[in-house]
């Protein structure tokens, strides 16, 4: 059986925030843990020195495994903190036999998503694990994560639930970091395959986005890539109709630029809109875009407004439905991936604090429940029994105790 | 007009109408951005309030650490929080001019000197600054290799140069890092400030607590000293009262077998007689050395316990009942009235008052009359008691030595004794937690013992 232990810091200096996380996560175990064999989950932001991280965490728990990845800010038990230095982590302790299972890779860009992802989801099968959910963290960069879920589904089918996100920078769309194996990946993967029979998940993921005036309809495009919306090179169209220049770096814009498609009809009603976000990190010199998913030429694609009523009301019915599924049964830990532009970028500091503390009250009525959160460029998140990809989203991802 | 008359007119309507909708539908994307600029502006002064919050965190942190690198540590890590910068260097300027480097984070070790190549003359702003705006004082810090940077002086409460903050970023840095936001320096410079306070502070505290220190240090020295002093001087008079206490059963026999012989005449030859009688002599001398030696080792074991309300008129009745012989055989007369009672142990104060008035008769040259004034006058503290005499006085460079073991003030010998008799009487008193002396203007012109009691004894 798998515990859990959370905990979450500002500490600028890298090495004493991962001791310092652990020692407060690992306070509420046994003495003994800090030796046992463990996988510990990082969430850091881009100021850290990630190989003070691993080194920290080597000295005081040197039987642990870690693994993590960057993003725009942490989310924890102590609230949010997206500041250069904000690290979080979860502790996850094998009460027995190890069910858990970690494999990553190095590099993986859009068109490699599906092959890197299946030869992950290869590895982590050969390991003859009765794996139940996958937590995939991988960079948010150029990645196809609908081909990532594809690749992960031809191995372990459509039913796994998938959970996790893409990691990120700090909005600035530039590049991303992985640690695993002890050593630090940049634009990388890491699929953890847990086969804890007592656990299950639930997830809910809510956005409280609105489309605005008339759709643009993609004119050109190679998988991912929009070369063109009406005729006109992708992204110069796209910041003319924001009042932006046409060589803005798509990291500020992301706030912005979000793009609305409209989602098949089944999956409308769950998912509280019609619509389903997606986001832009990459943009090439011909003024071409990359989509997180493939964007097949005539897709109609919205800009979009946030609503702040839809941003709290939907999530509010988005926690209802999620705690009546989970019913009286224990939460034994929360992972959660929150798009990056849902933070300081879109938020002020008080309705930032007042939509993690709408979404973790309800779960963890009062109590320290282990809580890992990252802002990141987009949520793996399962909807109607679907894997799908998300942006601008918030993602909650509940691990419950059969 | 119909417009199913007007086609045409309705074509250009449908097109005006399009034109007026992709117009509208522009306003509101642009509409977007410029709200994204307002929330900029209000995540920029959430920043702010939350640097004010960090800063305070620091005044409070900054306050309780042990050491001067703890504290820089825990500044620059502050200004790194602060400031979102990813490198911090801090230094103080020492009284011997150099600007040493306290603390640092984020810089390669080997890169920094201990000190900075820098006066307080080469700042170019009294305030904090902009490394970016002044090249000349970039090039002095060029070693440090940042692009840009936030630079503040630090001064003392009395406005004298204390040191220097900086952090900032490097090249690399810029891939992530904003550009540094020039109205940054402002709460730079107050933070600044804050650390310059906390360090002056920490700098005075530290050397109070040096002095502290150094001063325990030496208490705890002399303490030990005088505890040896103690310990030996316990061991002493053990040994000095077992010795006499063994001395004496061997010595009783000696002087027991050489009055045998003082006593049988018989075949005895005048000589050998006269050489008796100086066996006699000098063994009933030895004798009286190894009494006044137990007397004074006795002294020091008694304790608390025997002292009681001792009324110094009525014992000094005792005592001239006890030396009347003495008394009227010298002509002596002993003065004395309205002595006070207080709390003393009996035996010992008997043995004080009797030396001392021996001590005054016996110094007094024959064929003078001694006269002896006993009085007691009260002080804030206790008693001070005077034993006045018309004796051989004493010259200034006796009047100390006379105290010691064996210290005679007549070195010609020609009064008897043996130098323990104010040795035994300074032992009493300080261990009644008083103190003796003499005065006496000059030899010939009489003394005055003066000793001092406390009103009560402390309870040990």
């Amino acid at each position: 059986m798998l515990n859990f232990y959370s905990a979450s810091n500002g500490q600028v200096n890298s090495k004493k925030a991962i001791q310092q996380c652990l020692t407060a996560a690992l306070g509420e175990a046994p003495p003994s843990t800090f030796q046992d064999k463990m996988l510990i989950v990082v969430h850091c932001t881009i100021g850290h020195d990630f190989e003070e991280i691993i080194a920290g965490a080597r000295e005081i728990c040197p039987q642990a495994e870690l693994v993590g990845c960057t993003c725009a800010g942490v989310i924890g038990k102590e609230g949010a903190n997206e500041s250069m230095r904000a690290l979080g982590m979860m502790a996850v302790v094998p009460g027995g036999a190890q069910q858990y299972h970690v494999t990553s890779c190095d590099n993986i860009r859009g068109h490699n998503s599906y092959e890197e992802a299946r030869k992950m989801a290869l590895e982590l099968k050969a390991t003859q694990a009765d794996i139940n959910m996958i937590q995939f963290l991988a960079s948010g960069i150029d990645i196809a994560a609908d081909r990532a879920i594809e690749g992960i589904e031809s191995v372990f089918g459509a039913d796994m639930p998938i959970f996790g996100g893409t990691s990120s920078d700090n909005m600035r769309a530039i590049s991303s970091y992985q640690l695993a194996d002890g050593k630090v990946l940049e634009r990388g993967a890491i699929m953890i395959g847990y086969s804890d029979p007592t656990l299950t998940i639930e997830m809910g993921v809510h956005h409280g986005s609105v489309p605005i005036g008339q759709p643009f309809s993609v004119t050109r495009s190679e998988g991912n890539r929009v070369i063109k919306i009406e005729g006109e090179a992708a992204w110069p169209y796209l910041m003319s109709k924001l009042d932006l220049p046409a060589d803005t770096h798509p990291g500020p814009c992301i706030p912005v630029a979000g793009m609305a498609e409209l989602l098949p009809d089944g999956f409308r009603e769950p998912y509280d809109n019609d619509h389903i976000l997606r986001v832009i990190v990459k943009v090439d010199e011909d003024g071409s875009f990359y989509m997180p998913v493939d964007c097949p030429q005539g897709t109609r694609l919205w800009i979009v407004e946030r609503d702040e009523e839809l941003i709290f009301a939907g999530l509010d019915r988005m926690m209802e439905r999620l705690t009546a599924r989970i019913g009286g049964r224990e939460v034994a830990a929360v992972f959660h991936t929150d798009c990056a532009a849902r933070g300081r970028a879109m938020f002020d500091a008080i309705v930032k604090d007042e939509i993690i503390e709408n979404m973790q009250q309800p779960l963890t009525k009062g109590t320290p429940l282990p809580w890992l959160g990252m802002y990141g460029f987009g949520e793996f998140t399962r909807l109607k029994g679907k894997n799908l990809f998300h942006n601008y989203t918030t993602s909650i991802y509940a691990l419950i105790r059969q | 007009m119909d417009p199913v008359d007007s086609p045409d007119q309705d074509k250009l309507s449908y097109e005006e109408l399009s034109r007026l909708c992709a117009e509208l539908q522009d306003r509101v994307t642009r509409g977007i951005s410029t709200q994204q600029q307002l929330i900029s502006i209000k995540n920029e002064l959430d920043e702010e309030l939350n640097r004010f919050k960090i800063i305070q965190d620091f005044s409070k942190e900054g306050l309780f650490q042990d050491s001067i690198e703890g504290f820089a540590m825990v500044a620059t890590e502050y200004f790194i929080q602060a400031f979102q910068q990813p490198h911090c260097l801090f230094a103080e300027y020492r009284d011997d001019g150099a600007l040493q480097v306290i603390g640092q984070f984020g810089f390669n070790h080997s890169v920094i000197p201990c000190v900075l190549p820098l006066t307080s003359g080469d700042l170019p702003e009294r305030e904090g600054f902009l490394l970016g705006e002044h090249p000349a004082f970039k090039t002095k810090l060029a070693f440090l290799q940042l692009e840009d940077a936030l630079v503040a002086p630090m001064y003392r409460p009395d406005n004298s140069f204390y040191g220097l903050v900086v952090a900032g970023q490097q090249k690399a840095d810029q891939r992530f890092y904003d550009p540094i936001n020039p109205k940054d320096r402002h709460a730079f410079t107050v933070m600044a400030t804050k650390a310059s306070y906390l360090m002056y502070n920490f700098r005075t505290n530290e050397l109070l607590k040096q002095e502290i220190k150094e001063r325990r240090r030496m208490e705890l020295m002399l303490e030990a000293k005088a505890n040896d002093l103690l310990r030996s001087n316990a061991e002493l008079e053990q040994f000095a009262y077992v010795v006499s206490h063994d001395l004496k059963a061997p010595l009783r026999n000696v002087q027991g077998f050489a009055d045998l012989l003082r006593r049988d005449q018989s075949g005895i030859s005048p000589a050998s007689r006269e050489y008796i009688n100086m066996i006699w002599e000098e063994v009933k001398r030895f004798s009286d050395i190894i009494d006044a030696l137990l007397r004074y080792a006795r002294v020091s074991t008694s304790s608390i316990q025997d002292m009681k309300e001792v009324d110094f008129q009525q014992l000094v009745y005792k005592i001239e009942g006890q030396l009347s012989l003495t008394l009227q055989q010298r002509k002596a007369q002993l003065q004395y009235h309205n002595l006070p009672t207080i709390q003393a142990n009996y035996r010992q104060m008997q043995q004080l008052l009797q030396n001392l008035i021996i001590n005054a008769i016996k110094f007094t040259p024959e064929g003078r009359m001694p006269f002896i004034h006993l009085e007691a006058e009260p002080t804030q503290n206790g008693y001070r008691f005077a034993v006045k005499d018309n004796g051989i006085g004493l010259r200034s460079a006796d009047q100390k030595r006379i105290f010691g073991l064996f210290q005679r003030a007549d070195r010609e010998q020609q009064f008897e004794g043996n130098g323990l008799g104010l040795s035994i009487c300074k032992k009493i008193v300080e261990q009644h937690k008083g103190k003796i002396w003499v005065e006496s203007v000059g030899p010939g012109e009489g003394s005055t013992f003066f000793f001092t009691l406390p009103y009560r004894q402390a309870e040990e």
